[in-house]
Parts: structure tokens; C-alpha cells; sequence
């Protein structure tokens, strides 16, 4: 195991000033950032319902679970890094990995090993995220940015730049499926969920996440195992993008080089717009599920509108630097 | 000059090309060249090939970049010397102006040049020409007009034949969608301004939805379900690419809509979907950004290193993908996520191509640039 790294000391905050008036201290109106997402959700969704009525039926709405289910599920690890105070590039090229090879996995070995050994290849690629960050010092932007250009390179060689696709029941009915007539990508995402959300909420990996995320050095000063925790966060990511680059593959039912491209920037919108701070350390794992559904609902509203597509765009980047102003403002 | 560094060699018989030609049929180009004339090549000295290109990742590039390769190594067999380097601008136009200005400085003979964007890179292109590079554009084209030629499809074409299969499927009247690929992008941006002047011109028609959405299916599906729902009673979906359109396909299917006309591109994953549903009456229309510009870039190119007339601009043909010859597109064989096309050009096809677009030029029955 690589020496763990002794994050730069950094400097005690100034002590606050003192209330310049302590017979009525300033109450400040804080809202957690977690229920204005959802509060923005709700609000843009009653809109939607408003607006088309070809989206106030069940299916529709259904249909948006599970799109907003496979960015909720690459932007589920990506919650994990950045809480730790990383980010991870290269999700969106593991997206990719995992459609092209696993469909020329499953044309050649078959279906099961086809996807245990995508996943545990997208795993070892957030591991080597991980080992970059802790054992080389790289700055997580710069380590999971080179990956992202390195598989893509791979990809363009790897049988020849040609994409095969693999037939696969299995992935098909986990991508385009009903299980109680709930999309079953939401049920990937919900037990996704629920195992992020234990492993944050009880147990001392969770702790140490948060802990690495506020104070790196202070962590590490603790006892937690920075190293550790990191390579293992990232190959969480690693492994959850494998996971719905897989799913994609069965929406689409083909291996495509550019199926991951939304992610990249998608995923990390999720997570901010769900609340958590993008230096880590704070946050809460249900605001990216609402995240992921806020970024869903809206590209689902600005494509219905009759605007034009640089309407559109501004529109949403405004909605989204609206409420980081807004979750900022709430912060101490 | 370029052509100082030239030496000189003897051509090469015509049964070395042929044995060329079957060994390009081997890397991969499904092509008649064992059966045709296979003219010889320009007697030009060891050369310096670049390939400037705006990003390599999507298929259609790797398609290109497999084409080039072939063409190189048919034209090594035949005995010329060529060092050939692929430099990716990785999406980035500052970094495509980087490494054209490289070329620039290492003396390449050939810079072949797929622009990232339409206005930023004219000065540099203009650099490479004024400096004796030959420069051969295709596919994204430059603004400037300062390089050697031009290869191309007519994109505004494109839009208006799609666009009036789609007014004639409708019997001119209709509500449709329109997807266009992503804002800014020139090529998007043609194709659509050729479809909307047919809509436009139509009364009937009523475009009640558009959108513009990157050449990705999986974004795709998601925008035509929001489209499709609020509009389930469009006549036709008008789309400008085949991953648009595959989508555009499945959503229906997957919403249980009726399979109204659509209009594509010579996307695998589309046509083997078009194919099979032919006999239950579904009806398309596409066409094809032909991968072998490449080859005519490259050849053209190498003709002008040699110091032979050519063409600044060589206007290729669109094909057209019907209900009736679709299945000979459709390629098993082929990954979904791949471009199909049944017959590339051979080497005398290449030539003839060129040497009518430099025919056409001189007689002034074609503008010298488009």
C-alpha cells in the first residue's frame, strides 16, 4: 500500500469576530440545500404538468424515472468523490468502456462474465484513479482527465475502433424493464442508494469520506486511512459509471464510442445542484437523486419549449448558477 | 517548395496496383478495385502527411482514419514513401491551430484537414498554403480559400433532399419534428437551413417541435420521449443524423406511436431497424457523409505535391437511401455504431472523380470554391 500523504497544513480559521451587538444576535433564514433542490424539483415538475399535457401521464413520468436513474447512478460515485473533496473526469469515459467492451465481452464470452469483468474493469480504472491521486500526487482534476483521454485512446484501438455489440436479455430488461411497474433502472439506482447512503450514514468508511473531505490533513492525523478510503472511493466511481455505461448498452441495444459523453458534465452537475459542496466534505447523498431528477425534468421542459437552443442553454445555465447562489447564501 | 524535395522515380506497373488494390480490399475497403483500371501513381518523392483532425473519437473518424490508412498503405505497395501522423485536436480549436502550425514547421508535405471550426483556423491555414504546404480540406470546411481544395458533400443539399422526400411523403401537408445536431456546429447548421427552406416554402407543413441534440443516441431518446409526448401526433420526424433517427424510431416503437416517415443517415444501427421494418410499410429516406473523401483528399493532395492540376473543389455526390435499396446498405457485418457504405470508390473512380470536379472548374460550370 502506497505511503499515505501527509495533506498541506492547512491554517486555522480566523476566530469569528464577536457579535457586535450579543443582546440580539443576527438569525440568519437557513434552508438545507438539500430541500431547496427538491423544493425547485417540485416546483419545476408541477410547471411541466402545467405546461404539456402529453406529460401528465403515468408512463411519461415514468419514463423520466428512468432517465434520470442512469445519470443518478453515475452521479451516485461521483457524489462519493467529490464529498471527499476529489472529482472524477473520467466517468464519462468509463461510460464508454463499459458499453463497447461489454458488448464485445458478451459476444465472445457470454453474458455473466461478460458483465462481472466490465465492472471489474471499470472498478480497476477508479482504483487507478485512486492510486494516481494518493500514490503519484496528482490533483484529482488532472489524474482523472488524463484517464479519460487514455481510455479513449484505448477505446479507438481496442478491436481495431470498431464497437461490437453484444445481445443481452439481462441488460436489456434492466435498462428498458418493469419490476412492479417501477422502471427497473430505478431499482438499480434505489439499492445504489441505499448502499451509499449506509455506507456514508453507519459505518467509519462513510465517516472517514466526510472527514477527508473537510480537513484532509486532519483526517489523516485522526487515524483514518486517506489513502485507503480514496482508492477505494474512486473505484466505487469507477464501478458505478461501469455500471450504467452497462445499462446503456441496453437501452440502446448497441455499443456506441460517445454513449458517456453526457456524463461528464452531467454527473458533477447533479451532484452540486443536489447540494453538496463541490470542495467537499458537505453534502448529503439524496440531494444528487434530486439533482439528477431536477437536470432530467428540466431538459425535459427547455425541449418542449419553442425557444431557441441558445434560449434554452441560457436558460438552464442561469436555473443552475440560480440555485449554487442560492445554497450559498444559506452557508455560514 | 515541396516539390524540390521531390526525386525521381519510375511508375509503378500496373500489376504491382493491382496486387495493391486486393491487398486494400484485405485492410478493409469493400471496393471492385481488383476488377478495375488501377491508374498509376504521381511520381513524387518520400512525403510528409499529416491529418489535422478536430477530434478522432466519434466512429465516423475512426472510419475516415481507416480509410486513409488503407489508401496509404495501397499507395506504400506501389512504392511511394509515406510517413503519415494523425494529430487529434481532442475538440480544442486553439490546440488544432497548435499542431497545424507543427506541420507547418516540420515541413509536412500534406495537411489534411477536418476543421474543428469554420473561421478560427483560416489564418493558420493560410499560413501552411503560403509556407508550400498543400492543404486539402473536407468534411468541416475552412472559411478561407487561401489552401489547396476543398472535398465535400453539399450539406445544404442534403437538408433540402431529406427535407422534400419528407414534404412529398406528406403529401405537403403535416406536423412534424425537426432534430438537428447541436447549435453552432456548421455542419448542423446547413443541413438544417436546406430542410427549412423546403418546410418554409411548404404551407402545409407545421413544424410543431425542434430540437438540437448531439450525434448520441442515448440524449436523443431522452429529448424525442419529451417531444413525442407533447406532440404525439406529429406526421413525420425530419432528422438530420442516423443516431437521431434510430431514436427517433425506437421512441416510437417504445411509446406504441405510430411508425411515421423519417428521414436519416447511413447510421448501421438505423438501417438495420429500417430494414426489418420495411415489410410492415415503414418508409425513410437518407443519405451518407461518405468517408471516402478521405481517399479523394488524399489522392488530390498527392496530386498536387506532384505539381499536376487540380481542383479547389470537388463537389461529391450525396447517395440516396431508400426503402428499396436500404437493406444493401444495412451491414450485418458492420458494429451498429458504424457508418455503412456498400461500394467505396476505386482508385480510377477516385481519379475520374477529380478529374471531373478540375474539368467542371475550368469550363466555369462550377463555382472554384463552395
Amino acid at each position: 500500500m502506497a505511503t499515505p500523504i501527509l495533506p498541506p497544513a492547512i491554517p486555522s480559521p480566523a476566530p469569528a469576530p464577536a457579535d457586535s451587538d450579543a443582546s440580539t444576535p443576527r438569525r440568519r433564514f437557513r434552508v438545507d440545500p438539500v430541500w431547496l433542490t427538491f423544493v425547485v424539483l417540485l416546483a419545476l415538475w408541477v410547471y411541466s404538468l402545467l405546461r404539456v399535457e402529453g406529460f401528465r401521464t403515468v408512463d411519461y413520468n415514468l419514463f423520466t424515472l428512468r432517465v434520470a436513474a442512469f445519470l443518478g447512478i453515475v452521479a451516485a460515485g461521483q457524489t462519493m468523490v467529490v464529498l471527499m473533496g476529489g472529482i472524477d473526469l473520467s466517468v464519462a469515459a468509463v461510460v464508454t468502456m463499459a458499453g463497447v467492451v461489454g458488448g464485445n465481452l458478451i459476444s465472445t464470452v457470454g453474458e455473466a462474465p461478460a458483465i462481472i469483468l466490465t465492472l471489474l474493469i471499470a472498478a480497476v480504472v477508479g482504483a487507478v484513479n485512486g492510486l494516481g491521486v494518493v500514490a503519484l500526487r496528482l490533483p484529482p482534476l488532472v489524474m482523472t482527465l488524463a484517464s479519460l483521454n487514455v481510455i479513449q485512446g484505448v477505446l479507438l484501438v481496442y478491436n481495431a475502433g470498431k464497437p461490437v455489440s453484444g445481445e443481452s436479455a439481462f441488460l436489456g430488461y434492466w435498462a428498458l424493464g418493469f419490476l412492479l411497474r417501477v422502471p427497473t433502472p430505478v431499482w438499480v439506482l434505489a439499492l445504489v442508494s441505499v448502499v451509499c447512503v449506509l455506507l456514508l450514514q453507519r459505518t467509519a468508511y462513510g465517516r472517514a469520506v466526510y472527514a477527508i473531505g473537510n480537513n484532509p490533513r486532519a483526517a489523516f492525523l485522526s487515524g483514518v486511512p486517506v489513502g485507503t478510503v480514496q482508492v477505494a472511493t474512486y473505484a466505487l466511481s469507477g464501478l458505478l459509471a461501469g455500471l450504467a455505461g452497462l445499462l446503456i448498452l441496453g437501452r440502446t441495444g448497441y455499443s456506441s464510442k460517445t454513449a458517456g459523453d453526457p456524463f461528464l458534465l452531467l454527473s458533477i452537475a447533479a451532484v452540486v445542484v443536489g447540494g453538496t459542496s463541490i470542495l467537499g466534505g458537505r453534502g448529503k447523498f439524496v440531494g444528487t437523486i434530486g439533482g439528477a431528477l431536477l437536470l432530467t425534468v428540466l431538459v425535459n421542459v427547455l425541449t418542449v419549449e419553442n425557444i431557441p437552443e441558445a434560449g434554452r442553454m441560457i436558460v438552464q445555465g442561469v436555473l443552475i448558477l440560480a440555485l449554487l447562489i442560492a445554497y450559498a447564501s444559506t452557508e455560514e | 517548395m515541396t516539390s524540390a524535395r521531390c526525386s525521381r522515380r519510375s511508375f509503378v506497373s500496373r500489376s504491382a496496383a493491382l496486387a495493391a488494390a486486393v491487398t486494400a480490399v484485405g485492410h478493409g475497403r469493400l471496393t471492385t478495385l481488383a476488377q478495375e483500371a488501377t491508374p498509376a501513381v504521381p511520381d513524387v518523392g518520400p512525403l510528409r502527411v499529416g491529418w489535422s483532425t478536430i477530434y478522432t473519437t466519434p466512429s465516423w473518424m475512426t472510419e475516415t482514419q481507416n480509410e486513409i490508412e488503407a489508401e496509404i498503405e495501397r499507395l506504400r505497395g506501389l512504392g511511394l514513401e509515406i510517413e503519415f501522423q494523425v494529430f487529434d485536436a481532442n475538440g480544442d480549436t486553439a490546440t488544432q491551430i497548435a499542431q497545424i502550425q507543427t506541420m507547418i514547421d516540420q515541413q509536412y508535405d500534406i495537411c489534411l484537414l477536418i476543421a474543428g471550426s469554420a473561421t478560427a483556423l483560416d489564418q493558420v491555414v493560410g499560413s501552411a498554403h503560403e509556407a508550400g504546404v498543400v492543404v486539402v480540406n473536407w468534411d468541416s470546411l475552412v472559411t478561407t480559400d487561401q489552401l489547396t481544395a476543398k472535398v465535400n458533400t453539399d450539406q445544404i443539399e442534403w437538408g433540402r433532399m431529406t427535407g422534400q422526400w419528407m414534404v412529398d411523403q406528406l403529401g405537403g401537408e403535416g406536423r412534424i419534428l425537426a432534430i438537428n445536431g447541436p447549435a453552432g456546429i456548421s455542419v448542423s447548421e446547413a443541413r438544417w437551413e436546406g430542410a427549412r427552406a423546403v418546410f418554409e416554402a411548404t404551407p402545409g407543413i407545421e413544424i410543431v417541435g425542434t430540437a438540437n441534440i448531439e450525434y448520441n443516441e442515448a440524449p436523443a431518446l431522452t429529448e424525442l420521449a419529451s417531444l413525442l409526448a407533447a406532440n404525439p401526433d406529429v406526421d413525420g420526424i425530419w432528422c438530420q443524423a442516423g443516431a437521431h433517427a434510430s431514436a427517433a424510431l425506437k421512441t416510437l416503437q417504445q411509446m406504441g406511436l405510430p411508425l411515421v416517415p423519417i428521414t436519416g443517415e447511413n447510421y448501421n444501427a438505423y438501417l438495420k431497424q429500417w430494414c426489418a421494418l420495411v415489410p410492415e410499410g415503414f418508409s425513410s429516406f437518407a443519405t451518407a457523409q461518405v468517408n471516402y473523401m478521405a481517399v479523394i483528399s488524399l489522392d488530390l493532395a498527392i496530386q498536387a505535391v506532384a505539381g499536376e492540376p487540380t481542383p479547389s473543389y470537388v463537389d461529391v455526390p450525396l447517395p440516396m437511401i431508400d426503402d428499396d435499396n436500404v437493406c444493401e446498405w444495412a451491414d450485418d457485418s458492420l458494429p451498429d455504431d458504424w457508418y455503412a457504405i456498400p461500394q467505396v470508390p476505386g482508385p480510377a473512380e477516385v481519379d475520374q472523380i477529380i478529374a471531373e470536379a478540375l474539368a467542371a472548374e475550368e469550363s466555369g460550370a462550377t463555382p472554384a470554391s463552395a
